[in-house]
């Protein structure tokens, strides 16, 4: 596979604050490659060196294999760019902005009018061509932000928090979009906090925080990075302590909670879990309702990794 | 090209930047043509205005006032028509409406009215003239300096004669439209504070998707200059158009030069929104507020609330007349309006000129030390 982005080393200061520290990150091509971290970890600011929207304090990067500058034009050409904030002119219809953010890329103006009409098919806006920013819902925004991304064909495209406040079903429908636009041959760089998108689109994935890179790999090598393998909920009216320390004492088991009826039961990977705490509730006499087995989340990795919840730090 | 266009489309459908540029102006202009019309046709047909003179009682007659309302003319028209009674028949004249003012002499000289009005205010101001000078006169008698005090009276005549009108313009108002495009002018600093507002990452989203794209950053400056620019010469020419056709302002020329004097103001005017985007690396509010601020106190100096300040400045503290934005684009108007001299209108087109390199200048300089005391910092780190 062919490097599309390498990062070696970056660090970002904001005077006392480092907002990237000693960052090393590489991106192939074809990937669908989440960036995943709570708010304020530094998700952005890698994106905005990675533009040379904002300088940085040291490290390089490069992308398509020449070093990244503001000065670079013809790298950037290549990239197309989705950000957190809508970021289209209020004064212009929704023709007229994706129009305008092509010909920054595109001269020829017969080819731009057939990339502007595809992109507007891509994203679902052909009724709103001549409609205003303002007149659109929020999930039309967030497809006009992404027309006005991607109508180039860019080969690295470059997703910062695209469905942060959008309703579910613009949100799925654009994360059908990514899926489709790598499918057509686009590398993407997808950053968010939400961990459930990044494990349904992502290909690889690096889990960052407080500026550090935590942990990177597919979502099955992170997962098999952290002991829990199953998480167990059983509905158990009334849990004795004895029947509490006997599950804690089950092979596999790593942990026991019990909150408001509910036992919460941490297993390593192995086969079995379930039937193993079921039975050992059967001998005991305990009654119980209905019994949830989950695969580990991206969430348990955060957790394991960091010691906190990615869901916290999200509220 | 299409980058030009597209700018203008988004410059001039701004409704914020539409109003305060074009709608206001406007209007202002309208709300000053109406009151002055009211003030040129009602109450100033340069009429002779009916005053009585009256001595309190127990004094004798101030024959030298009354000589010198008598004397004062224009053009052969009396400027008072002076009737010489005692109080009682003054005051009854003056319930009559027979006389606008009645001013009474004795110890202390004063003035009654039985309403305001201009021509109540001309007799005061004459009235306060003569008595200041009536001052000035007596206390140089008591000391000795009478010689010296009459020849600085006769110098200031000389002085005021040398400043005749050459230019077409007769309209007694219309320093206040010259104001007004002055104003108008400074207003154009709101487009060029947009444009660096959406080449700057830390100020707007936009910025981030236009200089993550492939453009250069020098023509892409200089397009949206053009494109500001654009916008805010036709509204100059809107201006133009609206106080000479639509409000009848005698501008008294309409030619090349008045028109060169429009695209330098209006260049100005965006240099400055572009100098304050620069220097100024606060919040877009913050910087409207600095802006507007300036121009409104460029426009306060150069008359735009108060008519005799320029006069009033130029008398004290001259230097600010000469490097006032807004006074030296009223005064390049006025220059070429009324008084018909090519030399102040040379001067004040200089001076702007000045002005928009040193702003310009000072935009570059702004980011080009920021950008390298963030490249010490780190190299330090």
């Amino acid at each position: 596979m062919n490097t599309v982005v390498r990062i070696e080393n970056l660090v970002k200061r904001y005077k006392e604050l480092v907002a990237v520290d000693h960052m090393n990150l590489s991106i192939e091509k074809g990937e669908v490659f989440g960036l995943l971290g709570p708010n304020g970890s530094g998700k952005s600011t890698i994106i905005n060196c990675l533009l040379s929207l904002t300088q940085f304090d040291k490290g390089e990067i490069f992308v398509f294999g020449e070093r990244m500058r503001a000065d670079n034009y013809s790298v950037k050409g290549r990239i197309g760019v989705v950000l957190q904030n809508v970021a289209v002119f209020d004064e212009l219809t929704v023709y007229e902005n994706i129009d305008y953010f092509c010909s920054l890329y595109v001269k020829d103006k017969a080819k731009r009018k057939e990339l502007v009409k595809e992109a507007i098919a891509f994203v679902g806006l052909e009724e709103f061509v001549k409609f205003y920013p303002k007149k659109l819902s929020g999930g039309l925004l967030r497809r006009l932000n992404i027309a006005c991304g991607i109508a180039h064909k860019p080969e690295l495209i470059i997703f910062d928090e695209p469905t942060v406040a959008v309703d579910p079903q613009s949100r799925n429908k654009i994360l059908e979009g990514i899926q489709e636009l790598n499918r057509q041959g686009a590398t993407v760089i997808y950053t968010s906090h939400y961990m459930e998108e990044v494990e349904q689109i992502c290909s690889r994935i690096a889990i960052i925080d407080k500026g550090q890179l935590v942990a990177t790999g597919t979502k099955e090598e992170l997962k098999s990075m952290i002991q829990t393998g199953e998480t167990i909920r059983v509905e158990v009216p009334e849990l004795t302590s004895e029947v509490l320390f006997g599950l804690e004492k089950l092979s596999h088991v790593l942990s026991v909670e019990y909150n408001d009826g509910l036992a919460t039961i941490k297993c390593s990977g192995g086969r079995h879990n379930v039937l193993h705490v079921l039975e050992y509730l059967n001998t005991t006499g305990t009654s119980f309702g209905r019994v949830f087995a989950e695969q580990p989340t991206l969430n348990d990795v955060f957790l394991e990794i960091t010691g906190k919840e990615l869901r916290d730090e999200v509220k | 090209m299409i980058y030009y266009m597209y700018r203008v489309k988004r410059l001039f459908r701004n409704r914020v930047l539409f109003f305060w540029s074009i709608i206001f102006p406007l209007v202002l202009a309208t709300f000053f043509k109406l009151a002055f019309s009211s003030i040129t046709e009602k109450d100033w047909g340069f009429e002779t205005i009916a005053v009585a003179v009256a001595p309190e009682e127990g004094t004798v007659p101030d024959e030298t006032l009354l000589s010198f309302l008598e004397s004062m003319e224009n053009e052969g028209t009396a400027y008072f028509a002076v009737t010489k009674t005692d109080m009682e028949s003054a005051e009854k004249l003056l319930a009559d409406k027979e006389v606008t003012a009645v001013i009474v002499t004795g110890e202390e000289t004063k003035v009654l009215f039985r309403e305001n009005g201009l021509m109540q205010t001309v007799v005061k101001t004459v009235l306060d003239g003569y008595l200041q000078s009536k001052d000035i006169f007596v206390e140089a008698a008591v000391n000795g300096k009478l010689a010296e005090v009459t020849e600085v009276f006769s110098t200031e005549l000389e002085t005021l004669k040398v400043r005749e009108f050459k230019g077409a313009s007769k309209d007694p108002m219309i320093q206040y439209f010259q104001a007004l495009i002055a104003m108008a002018s400074l207003y154009g600093a709101m487009y060029g504070l947009t444009n660096t507002n959406e080449l700057n990452v830390k100020s707007t989203d936009v910025a981030s998707r236009r200089l993550a794209a492939p453009m250069r950053k020098i023509p892409t400056v200089i397009v949206d200059v053009a494109a500001a620019f654009t916008i805010q010469y036709v509204q100059f020419l809107i201006l133009i158009t609206y106080y000479t056709l639509i409000l009848r302002v005698d501008f008294g020329v309409i030619n090349g030069w008045l028109f060169l004097a429009g695209a330098l103001h209006s260049l100005f005017g965006v240099l400055l929104g572009y100098f304050i985007g620069s220097v100024v690396q606060k919040k877009e509010g913050v910087q409207n507020a600095i802006m507007m601020g300036g121009v409104m106190l460029s426009c306060f100096l150069a008359g735009l609330m108060v008519g005799n300040l320029r006069i009033i400045i130029e008398l004290s503290v001259p230097v600010i007349n000469r490097i006032n934005p807004a006074t030296l684009i009223a005064d390049s108007l006025q220059a070429l309006c009324i008084m018909g001299d090519m030399e102040q209108y040379t001067r004040c087109m200089v001076s702007i000129l000045i002005w928009c390199v040193c702003l310009g200048i000072g935009s570059v300089l702004a980011i080009t030390i920021r950008q390298k005391l963030y490249g010490r910092r780190v190299e330090k780190a």
